[in-house]
């Protein structure tokens, strides 16, 4: 585990795409202590500015401030990502691991529910989410959750079978060792890394859906901004003051493009020896 | 190497491979001939060069892979000087290859016959379908294949290894080739189909007179098929000469060591079986004298330092090594 | 397998019927929609709904959906769902198609060129490539062309006026899902290139292009079939956003219309469509596959997994 940590942080790319990442992460926490100005604050004085040093990146056309738009905004779609992330991961890999012990028809049906599962686009599934569970309310979380569990659930049951048949599992049962114990060293192990590159994936497909949801304005509440929602705002000054739109957009885009690099430092650090177990 | 009609003369072949560990010299020196209507057999272990050199005939090296030196005259023309579209003609019409699997040599998401057609149509563009597919029924029966129309229709997963061998000799034929190139046909089939493919393959050449060149590790098959052997190891020939010059009066000590590790019955299994001493060579690092010294029974300080040249034995059988004239016994 | 097939197109009528009964669950007991009222006669849209059991509301609709195409009235227009659904879609259908097309005559050749440079610089930059633009999301895609094209450039207008710009939209799609297309195709031609038979089909006189256009893509497509499924998914969420974007009246701003206003009988009638142009893709998908590589139709069984291997 060491040797492979070793080996991602060697990777020039990874490291940048994560640094990146920490740094757009630590701005959007803590900017809004920085600045009085609040992102619901209408200044229709101060509309549509370009970037100057009271609005360091403008405002828009309600005379709002995008920077502390842009911070707030990401906090949303940012939480959003990982906690769906999060929950698909942990949902997943309990699924993974029941159905890779229990075998038999309990495993099939529960992989037949996750191959239907996968077939619905996640975007589909958070819109119903929210329609049904109302709206404006985050209710979409749960569903860009939920389409996120059938990878985790199928690549943790592998890992638990591949694991089961093998000797040195057996030695450990031999010895003694009960099923948690041999889980959390064994099956945690070996899936561990791929559910590592899945996760990167899991929070780029839910920071998409979150953004595509804000853009069709199935999201959260206004004022309460979220980039997608930024982005579709800034539509319509397009001509004008295109940066209001293409900020939400570039960072949209660096956060996915950081992610996947992430993800395919991962991978990389995978196959570079440091094999252990 | 007078009298018969000289085919395929390999001469001074030298090529090697790129990787990221170095450079594999596969083959340093080879030369072998093959006469018409006979069979050369090429005899070593994996990493001998035995099979990369026939690839290189072909121009089939792999893209890492460069012919160094050497010449391989085929019917006037040098081989290795050819270019693309020489080659890709010469491939299957003049020179075929049969390969060492023939389940995973044929293309599954096509049916033999149109596997078949296609090959023949790539040579003969101007034949009609009808012809072509009369053809390869026709050569599917010849190849002892008991019901070639149904075979036409069917996808490779569905027939046999022997079979599949037996279809990709077909393919190899079609066009009437003067020489075929065998790279280990039946190392990957059961022994009764094994004996099968090496008949069809004798009765190719006593009917047909055909000219093959047979890649092998198995010195049990160059009894049985070969007219004339070529032994390699470590990228050079050690030996070659006739099979009854190899077989009765090996004088090389790798060929001697060769033949001694065949498992005889007559000894009622009493006997240990005879190994070598020491270690597969090493491509990347070779030795600077003979690179079969570190592991030879009869080695000197002269084979240690100096590379050995090809002695002639007289009557077309040569090898090459220090210790031939020196003693030893020349029989087995 | 023509057995096969006839039996994979019967299961679509099951399968829609499936989602339309999951959805009646779902809005009954969560949101607490009066299903009677969605199926309410066309001819009596203002009198009290009729007294039916939910089962018995359920197969109404399913029998007035498959036989008539009745979807019910537009809760908020007053007007018969059917047209308006049928006209939509058919505008959404168009797009996707079209975009599925382009996905496929713009990701394959890359992904074939990409595989047979590969190790050289022009596979590393195909592979930078399509990571880039698989990362993207449609609309940030769109975003990015119009304001390029359009505003700067001005080649072609936002509201379409000729021809060209009913381009971008497509466009737009059709990237996202080339690059995946790409990946996969580059992968399995890769894969199918080190493989034996390419060996020995060029030991036997064939052009290089004959092997590679007849025999190694033949093989290398299977994989990328299998994904046809995902892809069409994938279309089918990126024209909700682009149709937001150019303005376009399809099946997807129907859906947002119908979200924002509280339509249920419209979403429901969407859902529906929804899950039917998704089935037929998946039976689509099976028919590629079998199209591509004879021998796998005996691979081929209810629920194969081969659908599924495309993966998200």
């Amino acid at each position: 585990m060491k040797r492979k940590s070793r080996a991602f942080f060697r990777n020039p790319v990874a490291v940048t795409a994560l640094a990146i990442l920490v740094v757009i992460i630590l701005f959007c926490i803590l900017y809004p202590f920085f600045t009085t100005i609040d992102y619901r604050e209408m200044n229709f004085e101060d509309r549509l500015q370009t970037p100057s040093l009271k609005h360091p990146l403008g405002t828009d056309n309600f005379g709002r401030d995008l920077m502390i738009r842009m911070a707030w905004g990401g906090r949303v779609t940012l939480s959003v990502a990982f906690f769906s992330g999060l929950i698909a991961a942990v949902i997943g890999t309990v699924i993974g691991i029941l159905c890779g012990y229990a075998g038999g028809s309990t495993d099939s049906v529960i992989m037949r529910l996750m191959d239907v599962l996968s077939s619905v686009p996640g975007l589909l599934l958070a819109i119903v989410f929210e329609y049904m569970l109302g709206m404006g309310r985050g209710n979409f979380l749960y569903g860009i959750a939920i389409a996120g569990i059938p990878p985790f659930a199928k690549l943790v049951r592998a890992a638990v079978l591949e694991i089961s048949g093998s000797a040195y599992v057996e030695a450990s049962r031999a010895l003694g060792a009960s099923p948690l114990h041999v889980i959390r060293e064994h099956v945690v192990r070996n899936a561990l890394p791929l559910a590592a590159v899945q996760a990167t994936t899991a929070v780029a497909d839910a920071l998409t859906t979150c953004t595509i949801l804000g853009y069709i304005s199935i999201s959260i509440k206004p004022p309460m901004p979220e980039w997608g929602m930024l982005f579709d705002n800034g539509k319509n000054q397009l001509r004008i003051l295109p940066h209001l739109s293409l900020i939400p957009a570039a960072a949209i885009i660096l956060c996915i493009v950081c992610l996947n690099l992430m993800g395919n430092g991962i991978r990389d650090s995978l196959s570079i020896g440091g094999g252990d177990a | 190497m007078n009298g018969q009609d000289i085919l395929l003369a390999v001469s001074g072949l030298r090529l090697s491979f790129r990787t990221p560990r170095g450079t594999v010299q596969a083959v340093s020196d080879a030369s072998f001939q093959v006469r018409r209507g006979e069979v050369t057999g090429i005899v070593g272990e994996s990493g001998s060069g035995k099979s990369v050199s026939a690839y290189a005939l072909l121009g089939l090296l792999a893209r890492n892979g460069t012919v160094e030196a050497g010449s391989a005259l085929f019917d006037g023309r040098d081989l290795l000087s050819l270019g693309k579209k020489e080659l890709r003609k010469l491939r299957g019409s003049e020179i075929s290859m049969i390969f060492q699997d023939p389940m995973t040599a044929l293309d599954p998401a096509f049916t033999i016959g149109s596997f078949l057609t296609e090959v023949l149509r790539s040579h003969a563009p101007t034949i009609n379908r009808r012809e072509a597919w009369g053809r390869s029924v026709r050569m599917l029966a010849d190849m002892g294949i008991r019901d070639p129309e149904d075979v036409m229709r069917r996808y490779p997963d569905s027939l046999s290894g022997g079979m599949c061998q037996r279809v990709m000799i077909a393919a190899a034929l079609l066009c009437g080739p003067q020489l075929l190139i065998a790279d280990e046909p039946t190392t990957a089939l059961d022994v009764t189909i094994q004996e099968e493919i090496l008949s069809l393959l004798q009765r190719l050449k006593e009917e047909q007179g055909m000219s093959i060149l047979f890649i092998t590790h198995d010195f049990g098959v160059v009894a049985r098929l070969c007219d004339r052997v070529a032994v390699m190891y470590g990228g050079f020939v050690m030996e070659s000469g006739s099979v009854e010059q190899i077989y009765h009066s090996a004088a090389h000590p790798y060929t001697q060591a060769l033949l001694r590790a065949i498992p005889r019955l007559e000894d009622g299994g009493k006997e240990l079986l005879s190994a070598l001493e020491g270690e597969p060579i090493d491509l990347i690092r070779l030795p600077e004298g003979c690179v079969f010294a570190p592991r030879c029974p009869r080695r000197c300080e002269k084979c240690l330092r100096t590379r050995p040249v090809t002695t002639d034995l007289g009557d077309g059988h040569s090898a090459a090594c220090h210790r031939i004239r020196e003693g030893g016994d020349l029989h087995v | 397998m023509f057995g096969y097939f006839c039996k994979r197109i019967l299961l679509i009528i099951p399968s829609v019927m499936a989602v339309i009964l999951l959805i009646f669950v779902l809005m009954s007991s969560l949101t607490g929609t009066n299903t009677a009222r969605m199926v309410q006669y066309a001819d009596d849209p203002q009198g009290p709904p009729p007294r039916l059991s939910f089962l018995q509301q359920y197969g109404k609709y399913c029998y007035r959906v498959f036989t008539r195409q009745d979807f019910g009235i537009n809760s908020l227009s007053g007007v018969p769902l059917r047209k308006e659904l049928l006209i939509r879609t058919g505008i959404t259908l168009r797009v996707t198609a079209i975009s599925a097309l382009f996905t496929y005559l713009l990701g394959v050749p890359l992904g074939v060129f990409a595989a047979c440079r590969r190790g050289r610089w022009q596979d590393s930059f195909i592979i930078s490539l399509t990571t880039l633009f698989s990362s993207i999301p449609s609309f940030c895609l769109s975003l990015v062309l119009v304001l390029f094209f359009a505003v700067r450039l001005r080649w072609i207008h936002v509201i379409p006026q000729d021809p060209v710009d009913e381009l971008a939209p497509l466009f737009a799609l059709a990237v996202f899902g080339a690059s995946n297309v790409a990946k996969v195709t580059r992968a399995g031609m890769a894969e199918v290139l080190d493989k034996p038979f390419v060996l020995s089909l060029t030991s036997l006189g064939l052009s290089r292009r004959s092997v590679i256009l007849r025999h190694a893509l033949k093989n290398a497509l299977v994989p990328a079939f299998s994904i046809f499924s995902t892809v069409c998914a994938q279309l089918l969420c990126g024209s909700i956003v682009v149709e937001r974007f150019f303005n376009i009246r399809g099946l997807g701003s129907t859906m947002i219309s119908a979200i924002s206003g509280r339509g249920t009988t419209t979403l429901l009638g969407c859902a529906v469509v929804v899950a039917l142009i998704l089935s037929v893709c998946s039976v689509i998908t099976d028919l590629l596959f079998v199209l591509v590589n004879p021998s796998l139709r005996r691979t081929l069984s209810f629920g194969s997994t081969l659908r599924r291997r495309g993966g998200r």
